[in-house]
């Protein structure tokens, strides 16, 4: 037990390290941020520590990790005394006062209290229940499995390879492409425990939801909402369903991704506001690191150049970007060959072409099944209040709207335009994919409600 | 402002609920007849071992896991008593059950209708649209099926008509209906057991929002013109309405948490895949691990059941293990050498012809193998 709390400590410190330096002039949220995104970073960076180390011949045992950890966080404390990341051209942004009644701190109790229970319950059931999801055992943790029993990062190649090398010096699984922070995290608790254990080694999960709340948390402060509506919100995200099943059925990915998405894309929407450099590294690095997760973190970190583009760019030649940005698009898939394999994907595997009935199918996982609660709604009531009511435009928020549009475009299009719409219809990958977009589109209805808000404290 | 939430909040439920009873009026015709309610004393225990229990039906689950309870029926028309409830003394340890019914119609032959839910102290059922729940009732059984020697305490069951009340209650059994974790979980929550019979939670919760804010936004309109609208307002009755449909999954995940302490809690990795619906195959994995003594040998699993076969894949690593997600058939016997082993779950398409040693399968493909262990499982051989 001691032994797995010093390595998710180890992890957090890590990438604390590494984040406190970057956060210097942030002024609101600071502390969930470097919480947050400290957490997450850990959880990015252990692995990456250990493929170096497998790259040097070092095996991957608990002692090494741990020393190669303390080195570079000691590094990361260093460089970032030297190199102070500060100077924003333009103000923070002030969160309005907040009324400090007994009813206002009670409710924010409330709400703080049901997101602890449901981050202990998440936790319990994690160190208890043996690794259980279908595609956990497939082809996440058979690789955890065997690099913890080799100390190294063993190959795993498909099974045509496996049989033309005898399986010699390689291994096979269904997946043996995929990225693998996921089972080298996996690895890494293993080895602090010194024994195989598919319960513990999942705890892993519960680190990664609660970065993916303190983030929440802190962006949303930074982005100038109030401490209550930036717990009310962080409440949504962090009770949703289909999220806390990713937390207590651990062993799938897609909970890591939507989380770096999110975390990119709350940098990102607060560096286009303050043009302060942190949140622009910070945009960065997880946009980035969405590649070491899933295949699908390629296509959401592509959704960040038109946002950057109309974020840089004067309106009319942003427009005019996208729409040039767009018939590339349409040109590349015309011409792109058909066997050229991208981000574990071909267009001849794809099979292009419209079909009608995973419309339907859509629709219900957002608005009539229970995965995201009240969200899909949610939405759509701010989107349609920001319009139609307040008569506004979503030019504010053009960067993180025009990465949320492209990610739904691209959404639809895999479930509605390609072979992935069984995933649709049969609800088996539909809901699971939007987990990798939901929290980032949770902050986006975060800043509408912000807007709507104000109108209410301006009449006031 | 909370309490002119609370105010729309309970302005809206008083709306949608007259709005259901009118047109649950509407549609409900004739009269409603009256509910019919067997105690203990009217329940025969046809399967199992029965209980000295006051107050009780009490049964013991038999050998294979099966207690039957039957209650004599007369004069009881089943299409005018949809709804069928079980009220239980504590909670019984049942993981599925099965109404079964004669009706004057069908004679001897007994209808069913399987119901795939661990019940709680009280279980509410719609049969209104179960297949041959029509005609004059002259039995009805329920089949309990759980681990053997489960206890089962039953108080009564009833058969109730469509009413407004016990329309809401078999809709509020829905929703508090506890359903251990499966593997479809992870792709979607769906909210409810009875999808397309009941209502969503979801749905309703968002009908709720609409009509409180409607309310608000309407009085206040009219009250002191849209200057006076409070956005606010808007957003606690929004934020009431998530604390409510986020409290039935707090509910459901309570549970779950507390099945998986009851299940795992104190024991060791083997132990807990011993408790799990896999036990028989990770005891089978561990006898093959047990069974093979070369260090890099390699195993191909084969079976036409993708679970099983990525489930005892799963089991055998860090052994050199291959298996092919929808393949039926072993790879062509070329990539075989000897010493290698091969594990074959039921059902697989291969067959082994135990004289000549030979395993056939495929289109023509024919492998010399030893056969060292068979069971129920599968089996294992090893190439020679």
């Amino acid at each position: 037990m001691l032994m797995i709390v010093v390595a998710l400590m180890l992890t957090l410190a890590w990438g604390v390290a590494w984040i406190v330096p970057l956060t210097g002039e942030l002024r609101h949220g600071r502390f969930a941020i470097v919480l947050g995104y400290g957490c997450f970073a850990g959880l990015i960076g252990v692995p990456v520590l250990m493929r170096l180390l497998n790259l040097g011949g070092v095996p991957l045992r608990f002692e090494w990790i741990t020393v190669t950890a303390i080195a570079t966080a000691v590094l990361g404390v260093a460089l970032g005394r030297r190199l102070s990341v500060s100077g924003h051209p333009r103000p923070p942004l002030t969160p309005p006062s907040t009324r400090d009644s007994r009813w206002y701190q009670l409710a924010y109790l409330m709400l703080l209290a049901l997101i602890l229970t449901r981050v202990s319950l998440l936790c319990v059931e994690v160190a208890w229940r043996p690794l259980f999801p279908f595609d956990a055992t497939m082809h996440w943790a058979t690789k955890s499995r065997v690099w913890f029993d080799h100390l190294a990062i063993t190959p795993f190649v498909e099974n045509a390879t496996w049989l033309e090398a005898a399986g010699s010096g390689v291994y096979t699984d269904h997946h043996p492409d995929y990225p693998i922070t996921t089972p080298l995290l996996q690895v890494w608790i293993n080895a602090a425990l010194g024994n195989w254990n598919d319960s513990a080694m999942n705890l892993p999960w519960v680190l990664c939801f609660v970065a993916l709340g303190a983030a929440f948390y802190g962006q949303a402060r930074a982005a100038g909402c109030s401490s209550m509506l930036a717990m009310v919100f962080t409440y949504f995200l962090l009770s949703m369903p289909l999220l806390n099943t990713h937390v207590g059925l651990a062993g799938y990915a897609d909970l890591f991704l939507g989380t770096s998405y999110c975390l990119a894309l709350m940098a990102f929407h607060n560096w286009s506001v303050t043009r302060q450099r942190s949140q622009a590294i910070l945009a960065l690095v997880f946009a980035l690191a969405c590649l070491l997760i899933k295949n699908e973190g390629f296509f959401w970190l592509l959704t960040l150049l038109p946002a950057l583009l109309v974020v840089v760019m004067p309106a009319k030649r942003s427009v005019v970007s996208l729409l040039l940005l767009a018939v590339v698009a349409g040109l590349t898939l015309a011409w792109f060959p058909r066997n050229v394999v991208v981000a574990g994907h071909s267009l001849d595997e794809l099979s292009i072409y419209f079909r009608s009935s995973t419309v339907s199918p859509t629709f219900d996982s957002f608005f009539i099944y229970g995965s995201w609660h009240l969200f899909a709604p949610l939405l759509v009531a701010l989107i349609a209040a920001t319009v139609f009511v307040r008569r506004s435009c979503f030019y504010p928020y053009r960067g993180v709207t025009t990465a949320l549009a492209t990610a739904f475009v691209l959404f639809l299009f895999l479930f509605w335009f390609t072979t992935y719409s069984y995933g649709a219809i049969h609800l088996t990958a539909i809901s699971r994919i939007s987990l990798q977009l939901v929290p980032a589109a949770t902050f986006f209805s975060l800043l509408l409600a912000r807007a709507l808000l104000a109108d209410d404290q301006e009449q006031a | 402002m909370l309490r002119t939430a609370l105010i729309c909040l309970a302005i809206a439920i008083a709306l949608l609920l007259s709005g259901y009873a009118i047109l649950g009026q509407k549609s409900a015709g004739e009269p409603a007849t009256t509910a019919k309610t067997w105690t203990n004393r009217d329940m025969d225990v046809l399967v199992g071992l029965p209980v000295n229990a006051r107050g009780v039906a009490a049964v013991r689950l038999d050998q294979s896991g099966r207690g039957v309870v039957e209650v004599a029926t007369r004069n009881i028309a089943l299409a005018d008593l949809p709804y069928l409830q079980l009220r239980f003394r504590g909670r019984p340890d049942v993981l599925a059950m099965i109404v079964g019914w004669r009706t004057e119609a069908s004679g001897r032959t007994i209808r069913n209708h399987r119901v795939g839910l661990s019940p709680g102290r009280e279980l509410w059922l719609d049969m209104g649209d179960v297949r041959h729940w029509q005609g004059q009732a002259t039995s009805l059984a329920v089949v309990f099926l759980g681990p053997p020697g489960g206890r089962v305490d039953l108080e009564t069951i009833s058969l109730r008509p469509r009413t407004i009340a016990s329309s809401l209650r078999v809709q509020l059994d829905d929703w508090l209906t506890f359903v251990p974790w499966r593997q479809s979980s992870i792709n979607a929550y769906i909210g409810v057991t009875a999808p397309g019979k009941t209502a969503y939670p979801v749905v309703v919760l968002t009908l709720l929002f609409i009509i409180a804010s409607m309310v608000y936004l309407t009085s206040t309109r009219l009250g002191r013109g849209r200057s006076g609208i409070r956005w606010s307002v808007v957003g606690v009755i929004f934020t009431l309405c998530w604390i409510a449909v986020d409290g039935l999954w707090q509910y459901r995940l309570t549970q779950q948490v507390t099945l998986t302490a009851e299940t795992f809690a104190g024991k060791n990795r083997e132990e807990k895949l011993l408790a799990t619906n896999d036990d028989y195959l990770f005891r089978f994995a561990q006898d093959v691990r047990q069974a093979i003594h070369t260090k890099d040998a390699r195993i191909f699993i084969n079976t036409t059941d993708d679970y099983l076969g990525m489930r005892s894949a799963y089991y055998l690593y860090p052994m050199n293990v291959f298996w092919e997600r929808h393949a039926r058939a072993l790879p062509a016997s070329k990539f075989f050498q000897r010493g290698d082993y091969i594990v074959l779950l039921n059902p697989a398409l291969a067959s082994l012809n135990s004289e000549t040693g030979e395993l056939t399968y495929g289109t023509g493909q024919i492998l010399k193998v030893r056969a060292i262990s068979s069971t129920n499982v599968g089996a294992l051989l090893e190439v020679i």
